[in-house]
């Protein structure tokens, strides 16, 4: 297998396939994929053997059983929250895809003004922490929020009667994560859309087709595996999601898989481990059956996006008058996504209790809530943690991303196997590795459980297969040739690495880099797991002020780091524009 | 056929300046003619050919097929591409990949609206088609399994099975290796020789602008500079720019004391002395001139050796040897004539002439051309 990948076609090129049949090796590469192995088998494992035994009531005894899985099988439960959750995840993704495609065809096929501003807001979005962003949603759309305000005016409807729309369902959940998923369906859908050539299209003009049919049967035709593609896409992150299901599937008594794991334990006493992982494992069982549908509409999509450099950008659709509603179309998608989100928030965190927008309310603003987070040492702690946990991840994934996509780029013996490993993390669900990890740090004698570094370590696995991703796309543009004038010059190995590959993927690392930082801090479903009582960080600190009640604090806190995020993906956008390095 | 009358197409950049294009084309094609279009990348060939396809919109200019306009922006006529019947190879090929071959080929018969055939005349037609370009063991592969010869094949198959009244090739070759290159070249025309399709042809190749066309308009900077059949444009070039773009050329500097009408020959004094050279332009006197010749057309012998009989008295030159590269089929040496001026000279190898010897270098009057200096 391994020769056989090395050996490159193409029977004329006699002097490059000897050449290339000496593989070249690297004790490295074993090393880094014993770590790799480290990361992935021992959560596995431990997941593994907490689902089928019982702790005896004094912790000392194991027990083996079959319980877990016969009640599994057994208690209707389980299926009906896995329905739960592919019912929410059907239509979360049905959501984004619909808005996401609306939004790419407008700003990519059409000469819509204000269109080139559509992707810095999607990529800003990025910056507001998933919590926040469901708590703001919660308060837009609650029952004496703006939202149902005004529909009630509209309807006439009295005080007394049920709310227009409850955010508390499962509509409630698709509506916030769909809208929560749109920007990043728009960047992927943008992509498909200028990475098909034109040409393809025009040569149906030629044909004699109409616009209408050339539409028909080949522009859709041709988007649909891409489309297909992200949509699964979403539909599996939706399905692995923690935070909306946490938020408002809980309270709205609409639970899903990973609400449950959750709750058997952080919300049962003592923590019931063994279900917990046997739903973990159903849930990963899951995810990497849809994982497998997802690679086979990738590779079809691929199949279909034929770059070939010299297609022309397509004129775009000239609209008309048409184009001003077009414009309005992204203006109220700018609002949907950045605005409202942050107006409610900033207008909850600067009135004394929680109260709904109204010109009365105007005279009671206040900062004491931004007084009263700043001064807080708990507070404090934890945007430091989460500081450490931003930098720490996203340092430690494209260091060790860096040199494993080296390795594999060049095709150095055992280089397929890293690639292999570094992208196997994405079986595990957030939620899940949190609880496998939670059993590996409880069992080592490490003193691990409860610190910052577990944290980083987790997220580590977790983003190590989009580490990889970046890196893999950077080494690959940097030519063998480059490599080989550095040799030939007389530079040791490990000094071509440092002096020519380095420098010239370092605009891939950074976006990278603080790619990784903004997944990994906004994210609430693997600290939730892994934090101790001393190591809280932002997402989690948020999420129990929030259960609290103590909204106008969370919200000020939240409008501070929100808007030290908004800087972050500012950064990312610009950098990432230069380096071309498209958004994943 | 086609008419092309003052075709204008201006781009604007990113930044709002204007970019190229092309900038009043004038040209008309003959029924069954093959047509080329030669230039450097950047020349506006392949707007003018989308302009013709309607694919770009010219911003003014009229264009009419079989004296119809298809485009008049005086009369603000603009057919759209449907409806043209124009067909068209892309430099990418376009093959739809979600197709098979037969479905690629039989989609302009599919989506048609004026010629409606029943599922049977179209295979027959497609199985027809797809035979003439050798593809009709392919009919039912998937179009992501063909190599770049048999896109390309399929892509000409495509095009012809509407028979449209014009076929548009964007450098349908580019994209092969060499080899792969000069047999469909050479298939090329025999496919538009047989099929007597008029046919208009985009490329930067002047090799293969020569082998292959009826006619050519050599483009620069967005206009034609020169219109001519093959042969014209490479013996009677009537620029600099066209001398220098098709193979390569010697030029010399010099100027005419007199008028010098078009298609004549008269006298012109050069560093090197007097040239008796042949105008493809009228000049006046007193003009700079630029004086080309091809290496192949120049004769060269050893200086002491008796000049062939009928080799005509002008334009014969002392020189010495600089250089000699033996290049297998030809042999090319460098002469310095007069003080410094170095001329290229190509010949069949085997000549007993070497560096350093004194030679004799004779100019053909009727294969020395002199234009106007650029
Ligand atoms: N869509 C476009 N937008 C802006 N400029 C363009 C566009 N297409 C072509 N141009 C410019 O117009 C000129 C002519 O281009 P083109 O017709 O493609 O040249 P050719 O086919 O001869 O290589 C070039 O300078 C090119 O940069
Ligand atoms: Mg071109």
């Amino acid at each position: 297998m391994e020769s056989a990948t090395t050996v490159s076609g193409g029977g004329a090129k006699w002097w490059r396939s000897a050449g290339a049949r000496r593989q070249r090796s690297s004790w490295l590469v074993w090393v880094l994929a014993a770590i790799l192995l480290a990361m992935v088998v021992p959560p596995f494992l431990y997941l593994l053997q907490t689902s089928f035994y019982n702790r005896s009531l004094d912790g000392t005894t194991l027990t083996y059983t079959l319980d877990h899985y016969i009640g599994l099988f057994t208690n209707p439960r389980f299926f009906e929250h896995a329905l739960n959750s592919a019912w929410y995840s059907a239509g979360s993704a049905l959501f984004a895809i619909v808005l996401g495609v609306i939004q790419a065809w407008i700003v990519e096929r059409t000469n819509t003004p204000l269109r080139q501003y559509v992707f810095l807001f999607s990529v800003i979005s990025l910056g507001i922490p998933d919590v926040l962003y469901t708590v703001s949603w919660i308060l837009f759309f609650g029952r004496s929020g703006p939202f149902n305000a005004v529909m009630a005016s509209i309807t006439g409807a009295n005080p007394g009667d049920p709310a227009f729309f409850d955010v508390y369902s499962v509509w409630g959940m698709i509506v916030i994560e769909g809208v929560g998923w749109t920007p990043l369906a728009f960047l992927l859908i943008s992509s498909v859309f200028t990475s098909t050539d034109a040409s393809f299209e025009e040569a149906s003009t030629m044909s004699g087709a109409t616009v209408r049919n050339t539409f028909r049967r080949i522009t859709l035709p041709l988007a649909k595996p891409a489309v297909l593609a992200v949509a699964i896409l979403i539909f599996i992150r939706t399905f692995e999601s923690f935070e909306v299901p946490a938020l408002v599937g809980v309270p709205g008594k609409f639970y899903v898989l990973t609400a449950d794991i959750f709750t058997e334990v952080n919300r049962t006493m003592p923590p019931n481990y063994g279900v917990a992982s046997a739903f973990a494992l159903g849930l990963m069982l899951i995810v990497i059956g849809m994982l497998y549908f997802y690679g086979r509409a990738t590779r079809r999509a691929e199949q279909f996006q034929t770059i070939t450099g010299k297609g022309y950008r397509p004129r775009p659709l000239m609209l008309g008058k048409l184009r001003y509603a077009t414009a309005a179309i992204l203006v109220l998608f700018f609002f949907f996504i950045i605005v409202v989100p942050l107006s409610m928030i900033v207008w909850t965190s600067f009135q004394p209790f929680y109260r709904s927008f109204s010109v009365a309310a105007l005279d009671t603003l206040t900062v004491k809530h931004y007084i009263a987070a700043f001064n807080s040492r708990e507070v404090k702690e934890s945007i430091f943690n989460t500081l450490y946990l931003g930098v720490g991840a996203s340092l430690l994934t494209v260091a060790f991303s860096m040199i494993c996509a080296y390795f594999s780029v060049r095709r150095y013996r055992g280089g397929w196997l890293l690639d292999q490993l570094a992208t196997l993390p994405i079986i595990f669900p957030s939620i899940v590795l949190g609880v496998a990890l939670l059993r590996v740090y409880l069992n080592i004698p490490i003193a691990l459980y409860g610190t910052v570094l577990s944290i980083i370590l987790g997220s580590v696995i977790r983003y190590i297969p989009y580490g990889m991703r970046y890196a893999y796309a950077g080494i690959m543009q940097v030519h063998t040739e480059l490599e080989e004038a550095s040799s030939i010059s007389g530079a040791r190995q490990m000094t071509t690495f440092f002096r020519v590959v380095m420098p010239l993927i370092t605009p891939a690392l950074v976006t990278c880099a603080l790619f990784i930082f903004l997944i990994a801090v906004r994210s609430l479903s693997l600290p939730i797991m892994l934090a101790g009582p001393n190591t809280q960080v932002l997402s989690v600190t948020l999420y129990f002020y929030w259960l609290d009640g103590r909204l106008p604090v969370t919200a000020a806190i939240g409008v501070s780091w929100t808007a030290f995020m908004m800087i972050v993906s500012t950064i990312f956008y610009i950098v990432g524009r230069r380096t071309g390095m498209s958004v994943r | 056929m086609l008419k092309v009358e003052n075709l204008w197409k201006q781009y604007v950049t990113e930044d709002g300046t204007p970019g190229g294009g092309v900038f009043g084309a004038n040209f008309e094609v003959a029924e069954g003619e093959l047509f080329t279009l030669l230039g450097p990348s950047g020349c506006g060939k392949t707007t003018t050919l989308r302009s013709i396809a309607g694919l770009e919109e010219p911003d003014r200019g009229r264009l009419a097929l079989n004296r119809v306009d298809i485009f008049n922006s005086d009369k603000r006529v603009a057919v759209p591409s449907y409806d043209r019947d124009i067909g068209m190879v892309f430099q990418s090929y376009a093959i739809w990949p979600h197709m098979t071959v037969f479905e690629n080929a039989a989609y302009p018969l599919k989506v048609s609206r004026n010629k409606r055939m029943s599922a049977g005349e179209i295979r027959a037609k497609v199985q027809a088609v797809l035979k003439t370009v050798g593809m009709e063991d392919y009919i039912d592969r998937p179009a992501t399994q063909l190599s770049g010869g048999q896109q390309q094949r399929l892509a000409l198959a495509r095009a012809l099975t509407r028979e449209p009244k014009l076929l548009l090739l964007d450098e349908p070759l580019s994209n092969l290796d060499a080899q792969l290159r000069e047999q469909m070249r050479a298939e090329l025309l025999r496919l538009q020789r047989e099929t007597g399709v008029t046919s208009i042809y985009v490329t930067h190749d002047q090799s293969e602008a020569l082998a292959l066309s009826d006619r050519i308009a050599v483009m620069n900077l967005g206009k034609i500079v020169q219109l001519g059949t093959p042969k014209e444009i490479y013996q009677r070039p009537t620029s600099e720019f066209v001398a220098n773009f098709i193979g390569k050329t010697n030029l010399i500097h010099g100027n005419v004391h007199a008028n010098v009408g078009v298609n004549a020959s008269a006298k012109v004094s050069t560093p090197i002395g007097d040239l008796l050279a042949y105008f493809t332009a009228a000049i006046p006197a007193g003009a700079r001139i630029g004086v080309v010749i091809r290496p192949e057309n120049i004769d060269i012998q050893a200086a002491h050796a008796a000049p062939p009989a009928g080799m005509a008295a002008e334009n014969r030159f002392e020189g010495v040897v600089e250089r000699e590269v033996y290049l297998g089929e030809i042999e090319e040496y460098t002469v310095v004539v007069g003080k410094d001026v170095r001329v290229t000279v190509r010949t069949s190898p085997g000549k007993p002439i070497g560096v350093n010897d004194k030679v004799m270098v004779h100019f053909p009057p009727d294969r020395t051309i002199a234009l106007i200096e650029e």
